[in-house]
């Protein structure tokens, strides 16, 4: 799960990264007892990036602008997410942007380091830049400063920033992070540095053992919807178990010319999520189908719903289907892959 | 691990977990030699006619050696057990657990030079009519001559229950687990299986990396190795921007166009790759294996279902 900026930035503190003095909004009115001199910068808490596209920031000289721009971002959705916090924020003057990231490389197994002299919202600037540095033993300050010197940098610049990337290294090994982000680091004429925006991934399962971020957390209240699988302009629905599977049916029906609704692996989904699920696609599927091998929550939470008119197709195992009352369904049962796709092939045939 | 014999003595760690009580119920009911149990705070009870003790030494003190550590700790647990299985000289770990924090996951790589660990998000291994480590369910499958590697657990088990119906039976399922970073890869166990005299053919199934390494190896060995990866069209897994970054760098090393590469993602297809059939439909499978080598390994073919 992603931080907010301003629960990132408290981190970043912790282990020594320069933030500017700031100051959390929870309404439009906390802007009357700002501390920060303006001109100050209003941004909004959400955890989709690239806020500022699509004004999550913006910029104020006085209470008056301010409370007005603060009424106006609690009310505007940012790809969907409408901030419950805001964040105000002295503005900064800086003379260059840096991109720095610190995470995982799945694929050889390592962490790595990430760094661009060309930071900021244009992430193909960042790409074409983009340096990395792969941590083969034990993390050392040295693999910062290699950093540092691929993207170009010398002297006092070097020496600071590789400070900054070492700091957000320890500050992931502290913490069980899955990435440690910061974009843009800022420089400002002087050649002082500043974390302008910070991104901070934790890892779900880790949280347990920090109290710190469950502290964070706790704070935070925006609810995270799970996310379908897959989506289309279909009208199937899929409730699947196990991710390989639900992908593997996605694609055998795109190839019968069958395009899917939503299909969601349920491992993950609790009861109530599973009922919210088949609600919000009753209205735009005209047949389920329910394929699991070893749980049958899915069907436990269809046989809560009131009848309705989408055709169901099962493929449970007969053990799993004991006590469960789908009568009212009159499921079409099938035992296989081949199968259920044949089923629901013919479903939607007369549409 | 494969190569283990029927007899062969099997430690399960975090037996108090709801997913360890019920594959240990079905991998006694397979005749699994479980010979000890491991649940801290649960010493000196025991589950049917296996023992508990709270530490792995002390199961070892009064069982004696053991061949095979079977994890289902939580999975912020699971580091520890591994280390504790380790200390204990067992060479075999398999990590039911999933959802492993990734740096305990590179500390589990860093210990486990001398180990085979298979996970984590494993569902184990089965040899049908022989062996069964870990979570899959016997049912789905049964003896013949397929080996089977596999990073999805559904997949693998359709695939054989598929495969059944066209009487081809496995002689060795191996699920390498579901978490982002794992104890040992598809490229290891391609190579282990390749060994085997039992298999004939090997089906890679779900995402597992066909990169050089992997793809050397399948043009080496005598079995034909049919892949079958199954891709959204349009990913919708939210990437973050390092993430992206990290990935596009990668790959820009071959091409510095991104808008090409970002399109190359996107295409539901797959290129062949000399060495690896590639079926791009699970229904092509059963056909691929039966007509053998109808099809030149060296040379690369995209097969229709």
């Amino acid at each position: 799960m992603d931080l907010l900026e301003y629960q990132a930035k408290d981190l970043f503190q912790e282990v020594g990264i320069p933030t500017l003095p700031s100051q959390r909004i929870d309404r439009p009115t906390d802007i009357k007892f700002l501390k920060i001199p303006y001109p100050v910068v209003l941004k909004s808490q959400v955890s989709v990036g690239h806020r500022g596209k699509v004004g999550g920031v913006r910029f104020v000289e006085n209470t008056i602008d301010g409370i007005a721009a603060a009424q106006t971002m609690f009310n505007l959705p940012i790809f969907g997410e409408v901030p419950q916090v805001l964040l105000a924020e002295a503005k900064y003057d800086v003379s260059r942007e840096f991109y720095l990231a610190v995470l995982i490389d799945y694929r050889s197994r390592r962490p790595v380091l990430l760094g661009s002299e060309r930071g900021g919202m244009d992430l193909v600037a960042v790409m074409d830049s983009l340096q990395q540095v792969m941590i083969y033993d034990t993390f050392s300050p040295f693999y910062a400063r290699k950093l540092a010197i691929l993207m170009g940098l010398s002297g006092e610049l070097l020496v600071q920033v590789s400070g900054i990337i070492e700091a957000m290294y320890r500050l992931m090994v502290a913490h069980d992070l899955d990435l440690v982000e910061i974009n843009p680091l800022g420089v400002s004429n002087d050649g002082k540095l500043m974390a302008l925006d910070g991104k901070v991934t934790v890892n779900d399962r880790a949280i347990i053992r920090h109290p710190k971020l469950q502290e964070l957390m706790r704070q935070t209240t925006v609810r995270r919807l799970p996310k379908a699988l897959a989506t289309g302009s279909g009208r199937i629905g899929l409730l699947v178990e196990g991710r390989g599977l639900a992908v593997a049916t996605v694609v055998e029906l795109q190839r019968s010319g069958r395009p899917v609704f939503q299909c969601w692996a349920v491992n993950r989904l609790t009861s109530a999520e599973m009922i919210e699920v088949l609600h919000g696609m009753a209205k735009h599927i005209d047949v389920l189908l329910v394929k699991c091998h070893s749980i049958n929550t899915p069907l436990v939470a269809l046989a809560t719903l009131e009848p309705w008119s989408v055709e169901v197709v099962v493929d449970v195992p007969p053990n799993l289907l004991n006590d469960i009352n789908l009568e009212r369904f009159s499921p079409v049962l099938v035992s296989n892959l081949a199968a259920a796709i044949a089923a629901l092939v013919q479903a939607t045939s007369s549409f | 691990m494969f190569d283990l014999p029927k007899s062969c003595r099997v430690l399960i760690q975090g037996v108090d977990r709801p997913a360890a009580l019920v594959a240990v119920e079905v991998m006694l009911a397979y005749g699994t030699n479980i010979v000890a149990e491991v649940a801290a705070g649960r010493g000196g009870q025991s589950q049917g006619q296996i023992p508990v003790f709270d530490l792995v030494e002390q199961a070892q003190a009064e069982i004696g050696q053991m061949d095979v550590a079977i994890i289902f700790n939580s999975p912020w647990q699971v580091l520890d057990a591994v280390l504790e299985a380790i200390a204990a000289g067992i060479e075999r770990i398999i990590i039911c657990s999933g959802g492993v924090p990734p740096l305990d996951s590179l500390e589990i790589l860093r210990h486990s030079a001398d180990v085979m660990v298979l996970g984590s998000g494993s569902a184990g291994l089965i040899a049908p009519d022989r062996l069964l480590l870990g979570s899959f369910n016997p049912t789905c499958f049964q003896l013949g001559t397929v080996g089977i590697i596999s990073r999805s657990k559904s997949l693998a088990c359709e695939t054989a229950d598929l495969l059944r119906r066209h009487q081809l039976g496995q002689s060795i399922v191996i699920h390498v687990g579901s978490d982002s970073i794992l104890g040992s890869t598809g490229s290891e166990w391609l190579k282990i299986l390749s060994q085997d005299s039992q298999t004939s053919d090997i089906l890679l199934l779900g995402n597992i990396d066909r990169d050089e390494e992997l793809l050397a190896i399948a043009r080496s060995i005598k079995q034909q190795v049919i892949a079958y990866r199954p891709q959204l069209t349009s990913s919708i897994a939210p990437l973050s921007d390092a993430a992206m970054l990290l990935g596009a760098g990668r790959r820009s090393q071959h091409s510095q166009d991104l808008v090409a590469n970002h399109q190359q993602d996107k295409r539901l297809g797959e290129k062949p790759e000399a060495g690896v059939i590639v079926a791009d439909s699970i229904f092509a499978l059963p056909n691929l294996l039966k007509e053998g080598a109808i099809t030149s390994i060296d040379h690369p073919q995209l097969i229709t279902g």
